[in-house]
């Protein structure tokens, strides 16, 4: 088992490092200047553009630019953002923490809306129930994030006033008060996700309650709750926790969206406005660290799978 | 009159399907006496899964349906039961023991718990006792090095193993009927006669009665007490196992004699039983087996033949031609060509 941990952490060396070298290359290879972006209209001149890429290392070949990156980059600094003139590495600091709540809170209300829809609707097949969840599924699946978000904030925000609608209050504020802020957002980002779970669930459970075990299990006096949650949603479980897993990227990739939408301060909305100001040094941080995020979470999930599945652990 | 522990009178599970309605089990009816083997006979969809299935309550339901009979387990109608009362039963009164060792046991779970699980279930004991006695029947079944083996997953053992721990997981509350469909089919030759001497040692030491599912009739000459040939959904014969052997009278109970290879005579080619059991949709009105039965005349095409008991009752057969011992003759057995077409 052991072995099996070692292994897998060990490729995702390789694996950052590729994405580093991507990151790094898109970014530089781009067409578009930032140099013209940081000087004023007036310094703008050969002259001064040339003496600014000196000093930002910009005149160097690309690979000596990408091995002082990744030297840097390695000591945690990964530039100053040309629009704000701070460390980037603090920047994102700063935001990623509100990222990862909406993206945790997301999970959670799809995990929370998926699986107990999912594993009910298989064991009422065919029923009534089985047919709405598959058509929530389906909604969930199909309706663009973004004008969900739209749908919301006009129903729960504007039309009933339940629910805040922007922003995320400072860390000064209570837990309890961010959660209701969270609300709509993590309701948007998740829909999707919950939708593509909800038809996995569904799938899986169908598959291992047909399994010969589940018969095992019944003929065994287990009631049809035990045989559910006992014996079938384990064995179900490996393949959703899979797809829970490359769906995680999407609800990053989401992240950007559904921040500008509720104006959430997060590591989207800053992706975003470094997009708008060609700010190279901070797109090449935001995207590195959801990149490194979404590596994190594979290998958290491929960690899960042996304690899950005793199978792996001795192949 | 007879102890009997189990009385199936005239059961009929019907399953739904798109192509119209399966009588999988149509109108069979039989005993079994306390501590007695049962074996039930025929090829693959003839009816016997379903048979222990309905007998456990556990015929899905969407499709299948049980519409009729009943189902006597100790003076008491199964069929009556509620879902809560059958499953106090199942794993408990009546157990089960499956083809498959290696997809019938839950792939992540310990074998221990899964053994643990049956007797916590029915049995007014804490987790610890529980364990001890799943220990107790490994050792029971002889699984070497019971302690260890409780930790272990199924993908850790071999399929004749497998098929121990199911044993002992289906006698661990000392049922007194254990059904077992087709417990050998899947091992290797040497496996099965283990499992065989096992099963037998498990029915002398718990007394428990056994209904025996299975396609060979090498297993149930080493098992069973009497035996039923079932055929697409009904019953063909019934008799005890030394009358099969001897004198069987239905066609079908000679063809599938004839295509046992046997070592005590010499045989240029094993007899086949020609074509397949019929599609439920184009089952002839009259006997099922006609299209394939060497002794088929008009009458059968036309008229199914009930099953008409004689020996005192003893024995049973449903066919209009059924074999007489006296008249068995060269072209009976088999050695002469197969002539099904001629009725038709």
């Amino acid at each position: 088992m052991g072995k099996y941990l070692a292994r897998r952490i060990l490729t995702t060396i390789p694996v950052l490092v590729g994405i580093s070298f991507i990151v790094f290359a898109l970014v530089s290879f781009a067409p578009g200047d930032s140099i013209s972006l940081m000087l004023s209209n007036e310094t703008v001149n050969v002259e001064n553009v040339a003496k600014l890429k000196a000093e930002l290392g910009l005149d160097r070949p690309w690979y000596v630019q990408y091995v002082s990156y990744i030297g840097k980059l390695v000591k945690g600094d990964m530039g100053r953002s040309v629009q704000f003139n701070r460390p980037v590495a603090e920047m994102i600091g700063e935001k990623i923490g509100n990222t990862f709540k909406l993206t945790i809170f997301s999970c959670l209300v799809s995990l929370c809306i998926a699986i107990p829809l999912g594993v009910l609707a298989a064991a009422r097949r065919r029923s009534i129930f089985d047919y709405s969840a598959t058509a929530i599924a389906l909604v969930g699946v199909s309706m663009p994030s973004f004008y969900l978000g739209l749908l919301l904030i006009l129903f729960f925000g504007l039309r009933m006033g339940w629910l805040p609608i922007r922003g995320l209050p400072t860390y000064d504020s209570t837990f309890l008060k961010q959660i209701r802020y969270l609300i709509l957002p993590s309701i948007t980002l998740g829909s999707s996700m919950a939708g593509i779970l909800t038809r996995l669930t569904r799938a899986t459970m169908i598959e291992a309650l047909g399994q010969d075990f589940a018969r095992t299990a019944r003929a065994k006096g287990q009631s049809e709750m035990g045989v559910l949650f006992k014996h079938a949603f384990p064995n179900a479980f490996l393949p959703i926790l899979t797809t829970f897993g490359m769906q995680f990227g999407s609800l990053l990739g989401g992240a950007v969206i559904i921040e500008t939408i509720f104006s959430l301060p997060g590591l989207g909305m800053l992706a975003m406005n470094a997009v708008k100001f060609r700010d190279l040094p901070l797109i090449q941080g935001t995207v590195l660290v959801f990149a490194i995020c979404f590596v994190a979470v594979m290998l958290i999930v491929d960690i899960l799978y042996v304690f899950i599945d005793p199978r792996i652990r001795y192949d | 009159m007879a102890d009997n522990l189990l009385e199936v009178k005239d059961l009929r599970t019907y399953f739904r399907t798109e192509e119209g309605v399966v009588k999988a089990v149509d109108g069979i009816s039989f005993n079994l006496e306390r501590g007695k083997t049962l074996g039930i006979v025929g090829e693959s969809g003839c009816g016997k899964s379903v048979t222990s299935l309905s007998i456990m309550r556990l015929i899905p339901n969407p499709p299948g349906k049980i519409v009729s009979g009943s189902i006597v387990f100790e003076g008491k109608d199964l069929l009556t039961k509620t879902e809560k009362q059958m499953r106090g039963i199942r794993g408990n009164d009546i157990s089960m023991i499956f083809q498959e060792p290696m997809t019938s046991l839950n792939p992540i779970m310990k074998v221990g718990t899964q053994i643990s699980e049956a007797i916590l279930l029915h049995q007014k004991i804490g987790t610890t006792d529980a364990k001890k006695k799943a220990i107790e029947m490994l050792t029971r079944v002889g699984i070497p090095m019971p302690e260890k083996r409780m930790d272990s997953y199924p993908h850790q053992l071999s399929g004749g193993m497998r098929q121990r721990v199911m044993i002992a997981m289906a006698l661990s509350c000392n049922s007194k009927l254990l059904i077992a469909d087709e417990p050998t089919t899947a091992l290797d030759v040497t496996i099965q006669a283990q499992i065989i001497d096992l099963m037998k040692k498990m029915r002398s030491e718990f007394g428990t009665s056994i209904i025996l599912i299975t396609h060979d009739l090498g297993v149930v000459s080493g098992l069973a007490d009497d035996v039923v040939v079932m055929y697409a959904g009904k019953i063909v014969e019934k008799a005890a196992v030394r009358d099969i052997f001897k004198d069987a009278r239905h066609p079908y109970t000679i063809g599938l004699l004839q295509s046992i290879p046997r070592i005590d005579q010499e045989v240029e080619r094993l007899q086949a039983i020609e074509g397949v059991v019929p599609n439920q949709q184009e089952m002839p009105p009259g006997c099922a087996f006609y299209p394939r039965c060497v002794r088929a005349t008009e009458r059968c095409r036309t008229e199914a033949p009930p099953l008409e008991s004689f020996d005192a009752g003893k024995r049973a057969v449903a066919c209009w031609n059924a074999v007489k011992r006296e008249a068995i003759t060269m072209s009976d057995t088999g050695n002469a060509p197969m002539d099904g077409g001629k009725a038709k």
